[in-house]
């Protein structure tokens, strides 16, 4: 029921918005992905039926579906379609997709304090060269800290 | 390095049978001559020749409490430190670097000296200063000093 | 004993004799073994030690009383306090506002104990102890009382301990842990005051009577005091003067809490962080004991540590704060002067190599060795027996003069002792500054004055003195007429017990010198001042280098030899004047920071500070004493006497010694004094300094021998701190 449902929602949308541009929507939306990546595809296939719960800053959609397996019940879709991991779920909504609370993201978002907390960043590990973090000391740090605790004589004065 | 402690062990083997018939009197593992014990316990062999200083802490200034002073401590002369160019930490190459401070603490004098001793450090004790105690009184702060001049 | 313990044996049950039975089947020690079965119980009475081993004073020994504290009998001389008793039997009382070198306060309660047939727990500070009184510290009463005393104290304490820089040292954080209630019933607002800005070293917050009294009754200077009452007291200086005194930090030490602690080292680090290292100061003659702590590689704070021959446990201002100068302008690698004026850092191997080359192109009498105001003995050993190998005599220490007096050791150190003034009870100072000289043995002086009434007088230009001082004159004339007894001092000097003459060392450096040292002598000879029982000439040196270097004879071999020499050595030696130097003379400085002596250099070594190794210095009153290493050194340095060992390898005259112990060996046979460590050896005999001079007295008026208090060396003239405090005491 829901297949005819799914495919009658896509004609519809071919019927208003012409049928190229209901192409592009199939290819932002990743379906031309889920030919190479079975785990979008899966998600597709899962989100059918499921409830939208919500959408965080980065476009990540929040999925629920009671009917399934529980534990199975919430899932997340990536905005990003291609190179997507766990690090890019922001903190508030990391609470409701691990089971930790039943508060979406969008509610704990009104909790967030203001003064101290700072944006989320995804985790940038083997994205290349410039995401890597190095130590204060180190030279590959452009603000290079010199640890020596003592201050030299420079000689300047000259005779 | 090997060989003299592979005879030193032998000569610890052969005070210990020496000793055997003593062993209701004193324990004869407890006998220890100068150096022996640094000699097998692996430590290397530089030190083992080391200078230490024997002392007994003052009184923190800061604190009135006594319940520290009067142990004995080693101070192990121990200043091979840098600053870690990477993380900016105290690196050391000095094994005894944290030892003498936080690890060393004896009942006596004496007590530090046998063990120095034991180890082969060649040591110098430094005196003790104790406060000298001179009775006072509350009165005396209103006591008349004669003319002031 | 320490608090927990003391309060841990309040819970601890006691040892009943059925209990030694059952235990004694499997104690394994003979000593046990062989007890007798304790049939009668008897009281557990640990041996008993007095306090951190201190040693008790009997001004009379008639008068010695026994009191019994928690049963145990001691013996003290009369006029003790209860409090004094208690330590004396080993028993450590809770305080706030005592302190052992301060006269008593008695507000903060906190000492209260039990004395039998006494209706209210009794404050042990303030109160004498009376023959046979019987004392109890450890009993319910005296428990509460301290809990109930605690809780008051509380009452108005903020709640900042982890941000506290008192936290891990604290008086009340112990206390507390010990005596302290595990709730509070104070419902109302706390109390809080503003920060005041008392100078560049101290900051304050709340209350505490002793400090208060401390700093008036140590620093004589009435720059703080209490604003309002109650609750609604607080510290203040008056229109917030600020403290302006050379003691001032020995207030963050008397303070129990963290009420006022320092300001270079608030919020620099925790006081578990650090390591404690005992060895002595050398930014003046007296050689106070501190304890440097340090974390890894740096010098964090300077704190006294006791000696009561020498600096009781103050320290003075320019001691505690100079640290920072430790960690600016430090030549960390060797250096030459290449042709365009410029110096270019280079080898060890390069630069010894270019030195000895030098070295051996001039003539032996112009070569001259210059020992700076902080070296150690080794280094000056060294210095001399590596000049002498090459053939020169010419060595000598600065701030010694040009024709110093080596050979009679009583001619240049206090023959008194720094201990030994407190019995002095006329002093004359002449040609001298003992608060910026020697900030201790002012303190010691103060004292006397305070505690005996002594009488103080001074020849020299006029100056302020923390406590009632004459003034005679301003010149040697004056001296002339005391010593020829025209003077009406004269009356005031042959009526003393014991009278104490302190000459400066800052005369050392003036052309008369030596009328001056004989004009001196007459007085001492017409005052007495010189007996088999009482020795008071004293010389107050400027220097920790000075005693040391005469000790061992350097002294120059003509005053001239400045101006031919062609191969001059500085060691750390900057307050040399080098005008007259010839242009061509090749100068090597060696030394620990860039100060004045390395604009005029050719080569520049990098040494080691004191604060980095292990060296001899001898204080102004003959003490010997030991510098330990606390810190790496920085760069590239070395021990100062290892270089010149080097030095003298390259340059084909090696010296005998490559340890420690092998050039103390070498010290021994010239000055076996500087072996003995921590023993003050005083002059052997006393003769005429000198045949009657023949040079007459000049009518020049002694000069301050220190402009500048907080910036006397190289150490401190780098150091941040005490450019500020200079620059208040230029603006006041």
């Amino acid at each position: 029921m829901s297949i005819t449902w799914n495919l009658l929602g896509a004609w519809k949308s071919i019927r208003e918005k012409g049928f190229g541009a209901f192409l592009r929507e199939l290819k932002d939306e990743g379906y031309l992905n889920c030919l190479a990546d079975g785990n979008l595809l899966q998600t597709k296939i899962h989100n059918i039926g499921a409830k939208l719960i919500g959408v965080d800053k980065f476009g990540n959609k929040y999925y629920q579906n009671l009917e399934t397996i529980h534990g199975r019940h919430r899932w997340v879709e990536y905005a990003e379609k291609s190179r997507y991991n766990a690090s890019q779920v922001p903190p508030e909504w990391h609470g409701w997709l691990h089971f930790i609370t039943d508060h979406t993201g969008d509610e704990l978002l009104m909790l967030k304090p203001k003064r101290y907390s700072i944006e989320h960043k995804e985790n940038l590990s083997g994205e290349g060269e410039e995401f890597i973090y190095h130590s204060k000391g180190h030279s590959l740090n452009p603000g290079q800290k010199d640890w020596t605790r003592y201050q030299s004589w420079q000689p300047t004065k000259t005779k | 390095m090997a060989s003299s402690r592979v005879l030193s062990l032998t000569r610890a083997h052969r005070l210990a049978l020496l000793s055997s018939r003593r062993w209701l009197s004193s324990h004869p593992l407890a006998e220890v001559n100068p150096c022996e014990v640094g000699m097998i316990s692996g430590i290397p062999e530089q030190h083992l020749r080391r200078r230490v200083i024997i002392y007994s802490p003052a009184r923190t200034a800061t604190q009135q409490g006594s319940g520290k002073v009067g142990r004995w401590k080693i101070n192990f002369l121990s200043t091979q430190k840098w600053e870690n160019p990477l993380m900016g930490w105290t690196s050391t190459g000095d094994p005894y670097a944290n030892v003498g401070e936080a690890g060393l603490d004896f009942e006596s004098e004496e007590a530090a000296k046998a063990f120095a001793e034991k180890h082969g450090w060649e040591y110098e004790v430094k005196k003790r200063h104790t406060p000298l105690l001179k009775p006072k009184s509350y009165a005396g702060n209103f006591k008349w000093k004669g003319p002031a001049n | 004993m320490g608090l927990g313990l003391l309060a841990s044996r309040l819970i601890r049950p006691q040892k009943t004799a059925a209990r030694n039975l059952l235990l004694r089947s499997i104690v394994t020690k003979p000593e046990l073994q062989s007890a007798e079965p304790a049939t009668t119980p008897q009281p557990d009475l640990p041996p008993r030690t007095p306090l951190a081993g201190a040693r008790v004073h009997f001004p009379n020994p008639d008068d010695a009383i026994e009191v019994f504290v928690d049963g145990y009998p001691v013996k003290i001389p009369k006029g003790m306090t209860v409090l004094q008793a208690c330590e004396v039997a080993g028993v450590d009382i809770p305080r706030f506002c005592y302190h052992s070198r301060l006269s008593i306060a008695g507000n903060c309660r906190m000492c209260l104990v039990e004395v039998e047939k006494s209706p209210k727990p009794v404050a042990s500070c303030a109160m004498p102890a009376l023959p046979g009184m019987k004392i109890k510290t450890d009993t319910p009463v005296a428990k509460k009382a301290r809990e109930g005393v605690m809780e008051f104290l509380l009452m108005n304490h903020p709640l900042d301990c982890p941000i506290c820089d008192q936290g891990g040292e604290c008086d009340l954080q112990d206390q507390s842990m010990a005596f302290g209630s595990d709730r509070g019933r104070f419902t109302e607002v706390k109390r809080s005051v503003v920060d005041k800005n008392l100078g560049p070293l101290c900051c304050d917050m709340i209350k505490l009577g002793r400090v208060l009294w401390g700093i008036v009754k140590l620093l004589g200077v009435q720059d703080l005091g209490m604003l309002g009452r109650g609750s609604g007291e607080e510290i203040g200086t008056y229109v917030e003067k600020l403290m302006t005194s050379e003691l001032s930090g020995n207030v963050i030490d008397i303070c129990p809490v963290g009420a006022l602690t320092s300001k270079p080292f608030a919020f620099k680090a925790r006081n578990w962080e650090l390591k404690g290292t005992e060895t002595i100061d050398v930014t003046d003659a007296v050689g106070s004991n501190i304890r440097i702590d340090s974390r890894g590689p740096e010098v964090m704070r300077i704190t006294p540590r006791l000696n009561e021959d020498i600096n009781e446990e103050w320290i003075s201002d320019k001691t505690r704060f100079c640290y920072d100068g430790l960690k600016r302008q430090r030549l960390n690698d060797p250096m030459i002067r290449g042709a365009d004026g410029r110096f270019k850092a280079v080898s060890w191997h390069d630069v010894l190599a270019v030195v000895a080359e030098i070295a051996h192109q001039v003539k032996p009498e112009e070569m001259v060795g210059i020992a700076g105001k902080l070296s150690d003995a080794e280094s000056m050993m060294a210095l001399k027996d590596f000049l002498n190998k090459m053939g020169s005599n010419n060595v000598w220490c600065e701030g010694n003069g040009p024709s110093p007096n080596a050979d009679l050791r009583s001619g240049y150190i206090m023959n008194t002792g720094i201990n030994g003034l407190e019995n002095a009870d006329v002093f004359l100072l002449v040609g001298t500054q003992p608060r910026v000289e020697a900030a201790m043995v002012n303190a010691r002086i103060r004292k006397t004055v305070r505690g005996s009434n002594a009488k103080v007088a001074y020849v020299g230009p006029p100056t302020e003195f923390n406590y009632d001082c004459e003034h005679l004159g301003t010149g040697p004339e004056t001296l002339t007429e005391i010593a020829e007894g025209r003077h009406s001092f004269c009356s005031t000097l042959s009526n003393a017990k014991n009278p104490a003459i302190i000459v400066g060392a800052g005369l050392f450096e003036r052309s008369d010198k030596d009328a001056i040292f004989s004009a001196v002598e007459a007085i001492a000879k017409n005052g007495n001042v010189v007996r088999p029982d009482w020795n008071g000439f004293n010389v107050l040196l400027l220097n920790a280098a000075q005693a040391a270097a005469l000790d061992l004879g350097l002294v120059p071999e003509s005053s001239q030899s400045i101006e031919s020499a062609k191969f001059v050595y500085l060691m750390g030696a900057d307050d040399v004047d080098l005008e007259k130097l010839p242009n061509d003379a090749f100068v090597v400085y060696q030394g620990h920071h860039g100060d004045r002596g390395v604009y005029r250099a050719n080569v520049v070594l990098p040494a080691s500070a004191f604060s980095e190794k292990e060296g001899t210095y001898e204080n102004t009153e003959g003490c010997t004493q030991q510098t330990l290493p606390a810190v790496p050194t920085v760069g590239d340095a070395r021990d100062d006497w290892k270089i010149i060992r080097a030095l003298s390898e390259v340059a084909g005259v090696k010296l005998p010694y490559d340890t420690v112990g092998a050039i103390r060996s070498r010290i021994k046979t010239v000055a076996p004094n500087l072996l003995s460590v921590e023993e003050r050896e005083p002059a052997t005999f006393w003769a005429s300094l000198k045949p009657d001079a023949t040079q007459k007295t000049s009518s020049t008026p002694f000069k301050a021998a220190i402009e500048n208090f907080y910036m006397t060396d190289s150490i401190t003239r780098a150091s941040k701190i005490m450019a500020q405090c200079s620059a208040l005491l230029l603006k006041k």
